[in-house]
């Protein structure tokens, strides 16, 4: 079925393209733009090419010479042509094309200097025009739908290409940065500006390039969309509803106000489908006017676990105090964001563990779990620069109230199937975790002659944390009875964090040394240091139910620690650049760093347990180093190799060290290791990419590799008894080392009136992981792979699909014990909106899955979705959506994943079939005066 | 005839006749409006177009040209890419390159009096001169001549054999304290001998200039010495003097419609506050701001505009910024070179290029011959574009194209203007 898909998939897009390439003879039309008065041919003269209906087919840009050429035109068809010029008298040309052989020349088109006025003749606006350097589509010469926005607007272009995944491309290039009027729009994200401002509201597109100055063919692309005079000031947005089946629902409300200097949104929603967002950018840019198309993001989400009902709510606001900010930048940010989440799943698992070469134990494990956890966070940024210096000043606060249900049952069999333990929990959590930090940072960019360039970063963090729980627990054993064990346990912690960090950077060290001489031979070097000073402070009360039916102190688990740490990182950092540069060839430069840090680490813990009072320092030089080569030949391609090194510390926890082992969960018991020694990874990383400058139908790829190893790892020491009884213990051992590669290939394939993006992703970890296991040293292998295809089809705004296919496999082996573990999970799926009418449209998203594993059949279930959508209104404010979701089904959540010893199977609670009503309004204003409609 | 009568007659003798001669000095008004500025095919205004490809080897390979010398015998060519001037003979062929000392970069000027070329070596980082060389025009170095840091020909302009001209600079960096001094912006040598001086500026009278400018280009490499004289223009105003060992003549006037034209009520301002505030305003790289390259030919004026800002590649292109310009003085026609186009003449290959070199330090004059250069890059690129006009490429092209690629050394292209 996954293979037939495909093939439909490509069928329908090569009958696409042959549609394009085949069909009745074409023609070609060509001639001269001239200015006779001033005896020169018109480079950069505008060349529109409408067919019947005044349909804008085609546009060019003369030539150098004054030329220009239209290919590939339909025989025996009326069609005019539009030159239009800045300060030159527009110039309209009929022409039919009757001969396919020869073209059709138009010889020389004389322009005249002037203004255009209605008596001189009869012209519209010309649609594209040359200003400067800058190509501007004039929105009011496109004929489109009052409803439309400026989507369908780029869509209308030639040569301008939105793509599946949110790029858009002019000419083949990608535009890099999309503006209105100038400045950012709500966030960057291009998709707000385009699918929410009408196209009535639109004066012009304006594309440009920003230059590099060293290389002619080298810039960057920047889209700005100029508005109409008072039509910098409006909102727009999305109220929602909608009712279904199985009392699933869902509602949305946001609504974005901006003027020139401010831009706001306020956002609230909530639903029971798993449609969750971790921010209000996600709520924006999928509650736009134009609608999602085959976007995945914020959609009922059959992949995720459990069953998540959500309310969110919040704000984001940004001010900008010049209004056309440049070099000088002075703009407030403030955001708050809070979410409501009720969750239940249903978790049910087996699990097979090898504790050595001949035996195994099978657990399995059903786990309910309701939490209800309320995330509120509220952030506020102030940037300023002028002339030399910079200062950003931030603050965020982020608040967790939580409150968790579970209860597992758990219980344990040996290889003859037998029980020979069971382990009941029951607990309840209650939980608030508040954060406040403050941050500033201040540059100062000096220059040979004044004060040398330096930056001072302050960075201040408060954190509290409240918790109760109680916790039941039944253990059973079926060997030994005497080990059965009941508890009844209460848990109220406190905790409380401060930490102050400073880091001072001062680059150009070897300019302050010895100034302008070249005693260095181009070495640069910075001082980058950095001081963090942090105080924790924990207490713990922990109380057990007596005989006495009194819950009485457990004076082991009850505790208090204070955890003060020191860390001071000085560091150097030596740098040179190698370069070459030959103009309009090519740019070669190596760039090299090496960075001598070093890490001196001093925890002191006070606690009322004397064994948890431990002093400990840590020393140890954490040295890095990079170096970039990037060659750059114009027109060609631009690559970039790097390698890099990095050192990582890595210092036990006093979990680790010396933790209470509660006795609670009997199946993981902690116990710690007060011997553990620091560890210390070192890695190094290979990345190579390869962008393609040769304009159309551009192939790109990048490559990356990673390896690593650590020396003292801490390592698990598990010692695991017949009832599956856990004791945790830590060690130091080397031999940990791990290998990952990657790669992506890009390929675009721009057709006459389509295009086609194909997408191939790969990546491979490799891992070998030292462990003890009932005492014998154990290394466990394992291996990921992950492989897509994606292929993404657009057919001018009437047919848009994307068709994916991943295979992901894991293995996991033992050699000790000589024992594999194997899994594979297939997904194919296919997505497409089609647009049926002028306000009615069809989507459709369907996901062919298969799960294989050592342990189990092949497990295959199909997720199928679709929807209607109809608008209504003269403005088209009003939609009906009709959807059907898990058309089939089928949707189940298995659970396949492979420990270092261990291998699971199961599945867990998951959003199944419903249908569902949504009604949605989109108020919208642009202008101050007049309806944007 | 009694004494009053004789005074009344050679009063006005000699007020007829300094009026006669202030009316022959009267400078001529030249005004230029880019956009109506005519243009045509390459071959209305310029014929025997010739490419010559520098000869490209390991050795050879350079960048771009950044300066461009014109002797008799060769082409002796700055880069900066490779921090080394170059010599090439006539017909391309590679002569010899001089690398420069570390962490500096080459400038270079001709004496063709003495057939010397004396390249000066500037620290990157600070600005100063570090070291002098002199070579003959074919690149032998010339050991006869002494060569300080201090002294040399850098910076000035030889008006004939022993007369230089040395510039002078009056540039304020801040309004406060304006000196009432008079200041020379032109001072004539004799040998080492100040001989003559004209263009007076004092800071007290004229802020605006002296805040903006206060000085003239000073690459002596923008000027052209005809018949012992030179034509040199002040910045803003853009009134251009006639300038040899004795005097200093204003000769013409060139303006520009405004918004193209630095604005030149700057020079009227008194008010210390305006012009500071005026000081803040954003230029834009097309301005007009003073005039360079200016010499005569068969009638003809030739002339560039100069930006007030630095000008790099990354400005040129636009099809707005038109710079070069050849001013008819029988028809009073402009013609603008940006506007002129490639046809059978050059083989529908670019004459000239203004992001290469048109816009930055202007087209080249040597000997009643034009000089240009265009990137391999840029060559190679207008070949491909042009392949259905099935050009007649003359044998040095055809062996270009088909022995080199678009990496190779640019090439020069010389002309002739017509009559």
């Amino acid at each position: 079925m996954r293979n037939l898909l495909f093939i439909l998939f490509l069928v329908t897009s090569s009958l696409f393209a042959q549609a394009q390439n085949t069909g009745p003879l074409l023609g070609t039309v060509k001639g001269v733009i001239r200015d006779t008065i001033n005896n020169y041919n018109l480079k950069s003269a505008t060349i529109s090419l409408f067919k019947e209906g005044n349909q804008l087919s085609s546009y060019q840009l003369s030539n150098t010479y004054g030329e220009f050429v239209f290919e590939n035109l339909p025989l025996n068809t009326k069609m005019y042509i539009e030159v239009s010029h800045v300060g030159y008298i527009t110039r309209i040309k009929e022409f039919v094309i009757t001969d396919a052989k020869t073209p059709l020349n138009l010889q020389t088109m004389v322009l005249s200097p002037g203004v255009n006025t209605l008596n001189e003749v009869e012209v519209r606006i010309p649609p594209i025009s040359m200003n400067g350097d800058t190509l501007e589509f004039n929105a009011a010469a496109f004929k489109l739908d009052t409803n439309a926005v400026v989507e369908d607007l780029l869509r209308k272009i030639p040569n301008v290409t939105l793509w599946g995944n949110g790029m858009i491309t002019v000419n083949g290039r990608e535009v890099k940065s999309f503006l209105v009027g100038g400045k950012e729009f709500f966030g960057g994200d291009a998709k707000i500006a385009t699918q929410n401002i009408p196209k009535n509201a639109l004066e012009k597109v304006q594309v440009y390039a920003q230059k590099n100055p060293y290389n002619p063919l080298d810039s960057t692309l920047t889209v700005n969309l100029k508005l109409k005079k008072n039509k910098d000031v409006g909102y727009f947005g999305k109220i929602g509803g909608g009712y279904g089946s199985t009392n699933r629902y869902e509602s949305d409300g946001i609504i974005n106000f901006f003027t020139k200097k401010m831009q706001l949104s306020i956002v609230g929603a909530g639903n029971n489908i798993n449609k969750l967002a971790d921010d209000i950018g996600t709520l924006r840019s999928n509650s736009t006017f134009k609608g999602v198309g085959t976007n995945i993001e914020y959609q009922p989400d059959f992949r995720q676990a459990g069953l998540n009902k959500s309310n969110f709510g919040g704000y984001s606001f940004n001010y900008n105090f010049i209004e056309q900010p440049g070099a000088d930048v002075s703009m407030l940010k403030s955001n708050y964001f809070v979410q409501d989440r009720l969750f239940e799943n249903l978790n049910e698992t087996e699990t097979v563990t090898t504790l050595n070469e001949m035996n195994q134990l099978f657990s399995s494990s059903s786990a309910r779990v309701k939490s209800n956890t309320t995330i509120q966070s509220f952030d506020n940024q102030y940037d300023f620069a002028k002339n030399r210096n910079t200062l950003s000043i931030s603050n965020k606060m982020h608040v967790k109230n939580g409150k968790t249900n579970s209860d597992v049952k758990g219980e344990a069999k040996n290889e003859l199937d037998e029980l020979t333990s069971t382990n009941d929990i029951e607990s309840i959590t209650k939980n608030q975790t508040k954060d406040l930090s403050l941050g500033a940072k201040y540059s100062f960019t000096g220059g040979l002659h004044s004060f040398p360039s330096f930056s001072v970063t302050y960075d201040f963090r408060i954190g509290e944390e409240q918790s109760e729980r109680n916790n039941t627990s039944n253990f059973r054993s079926f060997t030994n009875s005497q080990e059965n064990s009941d508890i009844d346990r209460r848990y109220a912690d406190q905790g409380r964090d401060i930490s102050h960090e400073i880091a001072l950077a001062l680059p150009g060290l070897q300019s302050l040394l010895f100034g302008a001489s070249n005693v260095t031979r181009g070495w640069s070097a910075s001082i980058n240091t950095s001081l963090n000073l942090s105080e924790s402070k924990d207490s713990r009360f922990v109380e057990d139910l007596a005989l006495s039916g009194n819950y009485l102190k457990n004076s082991y688990l009850s505790n208090a620690t204070l955890l003060k740490s020191r860390e001071v990182k000085p560091g150097l950092s030596l740098a040179k650049l190698y370069s070459r540069r030959l103009s309009n060839r090519f740019e070669k430069s190596l760039n090299v760093q090496f960075l001598l840090n070093h890490a001196f680490l001093l925890q002191n813990n006070e606690s009322e347990k004397f064994f948890q009072n431990i002093r400990r320092d840590y020393s140890q030089f954490v040295p890095a180093a990079t170096a970039t080569l990037t060659d750059h030949v114009f027109g060609k391609y631009y690559r970039t190799l790097s390698l890099n090194f990095a050192t990582r510390l890595k210092v036990p926890s006093l979990q680790q060290l010396v933790p209470l082992t509660d006795s609670t969960n009997f199946y993981y018991l902690l116990r710690g290791n007060i011997n553990l020694k620091k560890g210390v990874e070192r890695e190094i990383e290979f990345k190579y990419t390869n962008i393609d400058e040769n304009g159309v139908n551009t192939f790109n790829y990048k490559f990356g590799i990673r390896a690593g190893f650590t020396t003292n790892k801490i390592v698990d020491s598990i010692f695991i008894d017949n009832q599956n009884r856990r004791n945790i213990y830590y060690a130091n051992a080397d031999g940990s080392k791990y290998f990952e590669a990657n790669t992506i290939l890009n390929k675009a394939i721009k057709l006459q009136t389509s295009a086609l993006q194909v997408v191939m992703q790969s990546s491979l970890q490799l891992s070998k992981n030292p462990g003890y296991l009932n005492g014998v040293f154990v290394f466990a292998n394992s291996l990921t792979t992950s492989n897509s295809l994606i292929l993404n089809f657009a057919y001018k705004d009437k047919f848009a699909t994307e068709a994916s296919m991943n295979i992901g496999t894991f293995k996991t082996e033992q050699k000790a014990f000589d024992m594999v573990y194997r899994g594979t999970n297939y997904a194919s799926s296919l997505s497409s909106s089609y647009n049926l009418a002028k306000r009615i449209s069809l989507g459709s998203n369907i996901t062919f899955n298969a799960n294989k594993s050592s342990t189990q059949e092949q497990l295959n279930y199909t997720i199928w979705n679709a929807n209607a959508t109809c608008r209504f209104l003269k403005g088209n404010n009003l939609e009906l959506k009709l959807s059907a979701l898990d058309l089939l089904h089928q949707n189940t959540n298995v659970l396949n994943y492979a420990g270092p010893n261990s291998f699971t199977v199961g599945t867990q609670s998951t959003l199944q079939q419903y249908f569902m009503t949504t009604l949605s309004y989109y108020p919208r204003k642009f202008g101050k005066k007049t309806s944007g409609k | 005839m009694n004494l009053n009568l004789k005074c009344l007659c050679y009063i006005l003798v000699s007020s007829a006749f300094l009026s006669l001669a202030a009316l022959a000095q009267q400078p001529q008004k030249i005004r230029v409006i880019p956009s109506a500025a005519y243009g045509g095919a390459v071959s209305e205004y310029f014929d025997n177009i010739e490419y010559i490809p520098l000869e490209t080897s390991k050795e050879s390979l350079f960048g771009d040209v950044d300066n461009l010398i014109i002797t008799g015998n060769s082409f002796v060519i700055t880069d900066n890419d490779t921090k080394s001037v170059l010599f090439f003979k006539q017909n391309g062929k590679f002569i010899k390159k001089v690398k420069s000392p570390n962490g500096t970069f080459p400038q270079i000027i001709f004496d063709g009096f003495n057939d010397r070329i004396q390249i000066t070596y500037t620290d990157w980082e600070s600005g100063l001169i570090k070291q002098r060389k002199t070579y003959t025009s074919s690149g032998e170095e010339r050991y006869d001549v002494k060569n300080s840091k201090d002294e040399g020909i850098s910076g000035d302009i030889i008006l004939e054999p022993g007369y230089t001209i040395k510039f002078n600079d009056s540039h304020i960096n801040t309004l406060s304290n304006l000196q009432d001094t008079i200041i020379y912006l032109i001072h004539v040598y004799k040998g080492k001998s100040l001989y003559n001086k004209f263009l007076p500026v004092n800071p007290s009278k004229s802020p605006g200039f002296c805040y903006f400018a206060g000085n003239l280009s000073k690459n002596p490499n923008l000027y052209y010495v005809q018949d012992n004289s030179v034509l040199i223009s002040m910045p803003i105003d853009k009134s251009v003097y006639k300038i040899d060992k004795g005097k200093a003549v204003k000769v013409f006037d060139i303006g520009f419609p405004k918004g193209i034209e630095f604005p030149k009520d700057m020079l009227k301002i008194n008010d210390t506050r305006i012009l500071d505030s005026l000081k803040k305003v954003p230029l834009s790289p097309n301005l007009i701001f003073n005039l360079t390259n200016i010499f005569f030919d068969k009638n003809k004026l030739v002339f560039k505009g100069q930006s007030p800002m630095y000008v790099s590649n990354m400005n040129t292109g636009n099809p707005n910024y038109i710079f070069n310009f050849i001013y008819d003085q029988i028809s009073n026609h402009v013609v603008a070179l940006e506007k002129l186009n490639p046809d059978a003449s050059s083989y529908y290959l670019p004459a000239f290029n203004p992001r290469d070199n048109l816009m930055v330090n202007g087209i080249r004059f040597y000997k009643e011959s034009y000089y240009s250069h265009i990137s391999s890059l840029d060559l190679f690129f207008a070949r491909d574009a042009t392949e259905d006009k099935n050009p007649k490429y003359p044998p040095v092209l055809r062996n270009y194209f088909s022995s080199q690629n678009r990496k190779s050394n640019p090439v020069i292209v010389r002309m002739k203007l017509k009559s």
